[in-house]
């Protein structure tokens, strides 16, 4: 019987040019990075390929990887530089701002969010999170989807966790804004 | 209470209302919000998205077929291994300063020139000034020569339609070829395995925005979208 491989020995092979090795490891973590990505850009199709390219760049550059990291995080890390590229492009194309909804502080009245359906209010979350600027987005997506520690989180993005605590802050208060005047 | 102590807090209180503190901290937490009223009413705005809205949108479903996910993925690492490199007839920074230049030179023509749309045109030059073929030329010129070419756009006094043509090329010369180039550049200057964990990417993209600043990206932006521009 084949012994089951750690992730450690799959990267090693890998590394070897062990091609059956490196798709264990995508399909080990192929769902993890196309939602990450899925959540950052919105878009369905446009997370597909780069999810894609975010393990074809892994496979060029897995030489690279010095292992003083989980790989999931290296990988998190090619995801996030690749998604934040795609989205500066996106910006450029259309020369559209993204919008930086203000921090007003109001008494929260819940509304009829009970009303909405699943699906709308994924819709309207994904809109609420696509308003974030992209450094608020990427850690939003990391600490509440992925609940990633602030350490790791700090480890991808290369900001301190003070800094990523007050941006999730914003985040998530610039979401309940957006929220609460949509519904 | 002190504004330090509350903003400590209130920076915690989506963690907390996600139940994603430590027992001791949490702790910490409920004492605050009992005495302080204002991080009460801060942390009772958003407990229903944390509590309610936000979880109902943690349960995506996506119809991904993930096993032509991976077969992509192998096809892709495939073609990559034989994908042809940009040839480079120069050190790729000097290419990519070259590259550029032109960029940049052809944007700023684009802004002073007056759009009248009634000069004697050639549009098949700007066409085939900016086919694939004559981009891969493009990103290898050396400085002379990429100065020399917004000129030569100039004295084709071409029409708006053509400049149309040649704005959505700029933005794939920008896409795909310039940023190539920047990543060379910049693992020439990082080595390989410090420009892949620093960002390649996310680098070299914010390396060419720097070389437009954001009022000339708007006011373009605003050119290529006015009426006049895009319908003579």
């Amino acid at each position: 019987m084949k012994q089951e491989q750690s992730e450690e020995d799959l990267v090693a092979a890998s590394r070897n040019g062990d091609r059956a090795a490196f798709s264990r490891l995508v399909r080990m973590h192929q769902e993890r990075v196309y939602w990450v990505v899925r959540r950052m850009v919105g878009d369905h199709d446009d997370a597909l390929d780069l999810a894609q390219e975010v393990f074809i760049r892994a496979y060029e550059k897995l030489d690279r990887f010095r292992g003083d990291a989980r790989f999931f995080t290296w990988l998190y890390r090619i995801a996030m530089n690749m998604t934040l590229n795609h989205l500066r492009r996106a910006k450029l194309r259309s020369f559209l701002p993204l919008a930086d909804h203000g921090d007003a502080v109001e008494e929260h009245d819940p509304g009829p969010a009970e009303q909405l359906e699943s699906e709308q209010l994924r819709e309207l979350i994904t809109d609420a999170i696509e308003t974030l600027p992209e450094k608020q987005r990427a850690v939003f997506v990391l600490r509440y989807f992925e609940e990633l520690p602030y350490e790791e989180i700090s480890t991808i993005l290369h900001t301190s966790t003070g800094g990523l605590k007050a941006n999730y802050h914003h985040a998530v208060r610039k979401i309940e804004h957006h929220v609460k005047a949509h519904l | 209470m002190s504004k330090h102590i509350c903003n400590n807090i209130r920076q915690q209180l989506p963690d907390y209302l996600d139940g994603k503190l430590g027992e001791r901290e949490a702790e910490r937490m409920r004492t605050h919000l009992t005495d302080c009223a204002s991080c009460r009413a801060e942390a009772a705005r958003l407990r229903p998205l944390m509590q309610d809205l936000l979880p109902a949108a943690r349960e995506g479903s996506a119809d991904v077929d993930w096993g032509r996910f991976l077969a992509d993925v192998n096809e892709g690492i495939d073609a990559r291994g034989t994908r042809k490199k940009p040839a480079f007839g120069v050190h790729p920074g000097f290419a990519l300063v070259a590259a550029t230049v032109v960029f940049a030179l052809i944007a700023v023509w684009m802004l002073l020139r007056p759009f009248s749309g009634n000069n004697a045109s050639d549009p098949l030059l700007a066409e085939d000034l900016f086919d694939a073929r004559e981009i891969e030329t493009l990103t290898s010129l050396t400085g002379d020569a990429a100065t020399d070419l917004p000129g030569s756009v100039t004295d084709a006094s071409l029409p708006p339609s053509s400049l149309t043509v040649i704005s959505e090329e700029i933005t794939n010369v920008a896409d795909d070829e310039l940023l190539e180039i920047a990543d060379a550049q910049i693992v020439d200057a990082l080595g390989e395995d410090e420009a892949v964990t620093a960002g390649m990417d996310y680098l070299s993209d914010a390396q060419l925005l720097e070389s437009l600043s954001e009022d000339d990206v708007t006011l373009i932006a605003s050119l290529l979208e006015s009426e006049n521009f895009m319908t003579e």
